[in-house]
């Protein structure tokens, strides 16, 4: 009876095993097919950089010194795979794999450049479609280059803004402004996503020739929305913030700062930067979406409901400064007469007349009644007039201050416009 | 008996199934050795995601077996010796050094730059220049400190693994291809040895007189003329010359017309003819604006008179038509739209019907101006209706958004 027991369990156990040596057959035989790699890698042939030469085989006991042509491959994929298996650092990696294959699609863009034929004499129209057709076959080469990027190392990694970023221009400098709240990587991160999504827009404004239909919208808003999720993923959600609030102050709101006659401390700007983060869309504007994903309507009111909330922020009084620090007439005025004691009554006072006087010409200007000599008449008479009031408001010293660095803008705007080539605008009356 | 025979008979067969399961576990594709992301420099952060490698084809000699941190150094200088000594291609040294040297820089900039970051809102709310919160001078001393060592190791790198070289390959110039490839060589040579001489000259009369610096230049300027005229035939001289024409320019830019190289060629010909004969009329010292307009006035008229008797007025017609930037964005639309040219020239036909019955009513000094109003709104009503029919549903809004702008003038 134990025998007949032993039998069957034993029995049951060899056909556990030839089950399981089955599947484990069938899993190595699926096994080559089932890696997504080896599909791409088909296409994207490396050219070999020219090797030195490996040092040549001697007939010793130890074993043969380690070459980089062992690494080697002209298959991508497994080029990255034996950077991996020496324990080549990630970023390492990518300094390696990006330029190389930077400058393969180079060679294979180059390719689609126009060839030797003499095409001078093209219609527009024909020579609009071969650059339409080009830039399609381009943009399939952009799209098979960020696929096999994102094959090998995981990320959507530009080489032409990793090398924008690591260069000493502008945009590095401003980088270093806008992003210095966050350390080293997540600038990178923030810099490569934003150039990253731009370059979609960018890639989707020359498919539409830039004419927008409604129906393209959906697009845009979803690489606007793909900006953020994927700025989300390498920030945290206060670091998102902060570079909305920074956006907005240094994108829309440089009017409102002391130097512009707006008594704000930085803890109230950036209390300000917050109502207009929550009214304007940063990330939409970062992107230059703005005007695409929201019609004018919405952008009124956008702008209405900010100059609401600033207004009960800063008071009546501040706000009247921020409406005055937005026009430039205001601007030169008080930076011009800045510390030559000129009191902001008088400030105001000259400004008011200023603003008058700017209206005044318009109006001269526009009047289809006058003759062009009565016009210049009427303008002189009134640049006289102005200079009295400022020289009155500002004081000797502070209009001088203002003459000296806007005395020429001053004149053209109360004079006739197009003064022909040698009939200079009559000159100012003297200061009393 | 015959059941212990059974027994021992399956456990034999389940050991060898056994082995044979241990076999093809051992023979199955492992997940691949992920290479350590170990950066001896310890400066940055790691971003890349997980992804999963293909198993390494390589056989790593040595014994124990080559590994990345064996040339791993924070000195640069050593870590590119390193690298060439087992053979990396320079190209690829390079641009490994280069990317660690710059990221390096960055990073340490960062550090150096983060405690006056603090500032950021009070400068910001105080206007000044945001150059200013580098502006202590201990920072300022440390931070030209780092750029001067940034110069040194990339020249120091430089040295050893050579620069980038640069693609020097000339851009083609259109207004010659109607020459050979063997004159447009030696046409790009003649142009880079004048430029070079020109150079030189500049620099030998920086200090000169201004007579003799601009007679030298003149005789330079004639001599460039000469040796470039001797280059080419009579025919292809003359080529070159309507090629590099402001007419020709003007011929090119046309949209939405129809021509061969041929026609292109005679109408900028017939242009040019014109303009020559009769020059565009210059606003002379003393010119009145009424004159001024009034000779304008008559100069289009003649062009357009003379054009329409030499291209006949259907050919006029689409030329006028090709010329305008209103067309240029009409046709984009239309080509959206997937509608033929022609829808675009209709939309345009519209529009200046509509601009030239609101410039009549404006005009109009007989109307009041409550009338001038009322007309001026009714234009505007069927104007909108008309081009919205022709337009279609589907494109109306980007008509508004990028060509509608004119329709706004059209209110009171």
């Amino acid at each position: 009876m134990r025998s007949g027991l032993t039998l069957v369990l034993s029995l049951a156990l060899t056909g556990a095993l030839v089950a399981m040596n089955v599947a484990l057959h069938h899993t190595r035989q699926a096994a080559p097919a089932a890696d997504p790699e080896r599909k791409l890698t088909v296409t994207t042939k490396r050219l070999v950089r020219n090797l030195p030469t490996p040092p040549a085989a001697v007939a010793h006991t130890s074993p043969p010194p380690f070459h980089w042509s062992a690494l080697e491959s002209p298959d991508y994929a497994t080029y990255a795979a034996n950077l991996r298996a020496i324990g080549c650092p990630e970023r390492t990696l990518r300094d390696i794999l990006l330029p190389d294959v930077e400058k393969l699609y180079f060679d294979r863009k180059a390719e689609l450049a126009d060839g030797p034929e003499d095409r001078f004499w093209e219609t527009a129209d024909q020579r609009d479609a071969r650059q339409r057709e080009r830039e399609t076959k381009l943009r399939s080469l952009e799209l098979e280059k960020c696929a096999l990027i994102r094959q090998l190392l995981g990320a959507d990694w530009s080489f032409a803004a990793l090398k924008e970023l690591r260069s000493d221009g502008l945009a590095s400098g401003i980088m270093e402004v806008l992003l210095g709240f966050t350390d080293f990587g997540k600038t990178e991160h923030i810099f490569l996503t934003h150039e990253f999504f731009q370059d979609e827009v960018r890639a989707q404004q020359r498919v539409t020739e830039g004419i927008l239909l409604d129906e393209d919208r959906p697009k845009l808003q979803a690489l606007r929305d793909g900006f953020e999720f994927a700025l989300a993923r390498g920030l945290a959600p206060t670091e998102v913030e902060e570079l909305r609030l920074r956006l907005a102050a240094l994108e829309d709101m440089k009017h409102v700062q002391r130097r512009n006659g707006v008594a704000v401390t930085g803890a109230e700007l950036r209390e300000i930067a917050k109502l207009r983060a929550d009214t304007h869309d940063m990330l939409a504007k970062a992107l230059n979406l703005d005007d695409e994903l929201y019609p004018a309507e919405l952008q009124a009111k956008g702008e209405a409901a900010f100059n609401e909330l600033l207004r009960r922020f800063l008071g009546a009084d501040r706000f009247a400064d921020v409406e005055r620090a937005k026009d430039r007439l205001f601007r030169e005025l008080l930076q011009s007469t800045d510390n030559q004691g000129v009191s902001k009554a008088a400030l105001l006072q000259a400004y008011e007349a200023r603003r008058a006087a700017e209206e005044q010409a318009r109006q001269i200007r526009a009047d289809a009644q006058l003759s062009s000599e009565e016009r210049s008449v009427l303008l002189a008479a009134l640049r006289a007039q102005t200079t009295q009031a400022l020289s009155r408001s500002l004081g000797p010293v502070g209009f001088g201050a203002y003459l000296k660095q806007h005395g020429q803008q001053f004149t053209n705007s109360l004079s006739l416009p197009q003064a022909p080539a040698g009939e200079p605008p009559p000159p100012l009356p003297p200061l009393k | 008996m015959n059941l212990r025979g059974y027994i021992l008979g399956t456990m034999a067969v389940n050991l060898a199934l056994f082995g044979a399961l241990l076999w093809q576990g051992a023979r199955m594709p492992g997940p691949g050795a992920r290479g350590g992301v170990s950066i001896t420099t310890n400066i940055v952060t790691e971003f890349a995601a997980e992804i999963s490698p293909r198993p390494a084809v390589v056989s790593v000699p040595g014994s124990p077996p080559f590994r990345w941190e064996q040339i791993e150094s924070t000195n640069h200088l050593l870590f590119l010796t390193n690298l060439l000594a087992i053979g990396c291609p320079t190209e690829t040294a390079r641009d490994i050094l280069d990317a660690r040297l710059a990221d390096d820089f960055r990073a340490r900039l960062r550090e150096l730059t983060r405690p006056p970051q603090a500032r950021f809102w009070h400068v910001a709310a105080a206007g000044q220049k945001f150059d200013e919160l580098f502006d202590e001078p201990e920072l300022k001393k440390q931070i030209d400190l780092l750029r001067a060592e940034r110069t040194r190791v990339l020249a120091e790198v430089q040295a050893a693994a050579g620069r980038e070289a640069k693609d020097g390959k000339p851009g083609r110039n259109e207004h010659v291809a109607h020459l050979s490839d063997a004159k447009q060589v030696e046409l790009a040579g003649l142009e880079a040895r004048q430029s070079k001489e020109r150079e030189t000259l500049g620099r030998a009369l920086a200090n000169a007189p201004p007579a003799e610096r601009a007679a030298k230049q003149k005789e330079l300027r004639d001599r460039v003329i000469a040796e470039r005229r001797a280059l080419f035939t009579d025919d292809e001289w003359d080529e070159a010359e309507l090629r590099r024409s402001p007419q020709a320019s003007q011929v090119r830019e046309l949209r939405g017309f129809s021509a061969t190289a041929d026609d292109l060629k005679s109408l900028t010909r017939t242009l040019r003819e014109f303009d020559t004969a009769q020059p565009r009329p210059a606003r002379a010292p003393g010119d009145s604006e009424a004159d001024f307009k009034s000779r304008q006035d008559e100069y289009e008229a003649q062009r357009k008179a003379f054009l329409a008797a030499r291209l006949g007025a259907p050919q006029f017609a689409a030329f006028e038509r090709g010329s305008d930037p209103r067309f240029h964005t009409l046709l984009k639309l239309a080509r959206r739209l997937e509608q033929p040219a022609e829808t675009a020239a209709h939309w345009l036909a519209l529009q200046t019907a509509a601009q030239e019955q609101v410039r009549l009513i404006r005009e109009n000094s007989a109307l009041a101006s409550v009338e001038r109003a009322v007309a001026l709104l009714a234009i505007r009503a069927e104007t909108e209706r008309t081009l919205q029919a022709a337009v279609g549903a589907r494109g109306w809004g980007a008509y508004l958004r990028h060509a509608g702008g004119w329709l706004d003038q059209l209110t009171p």
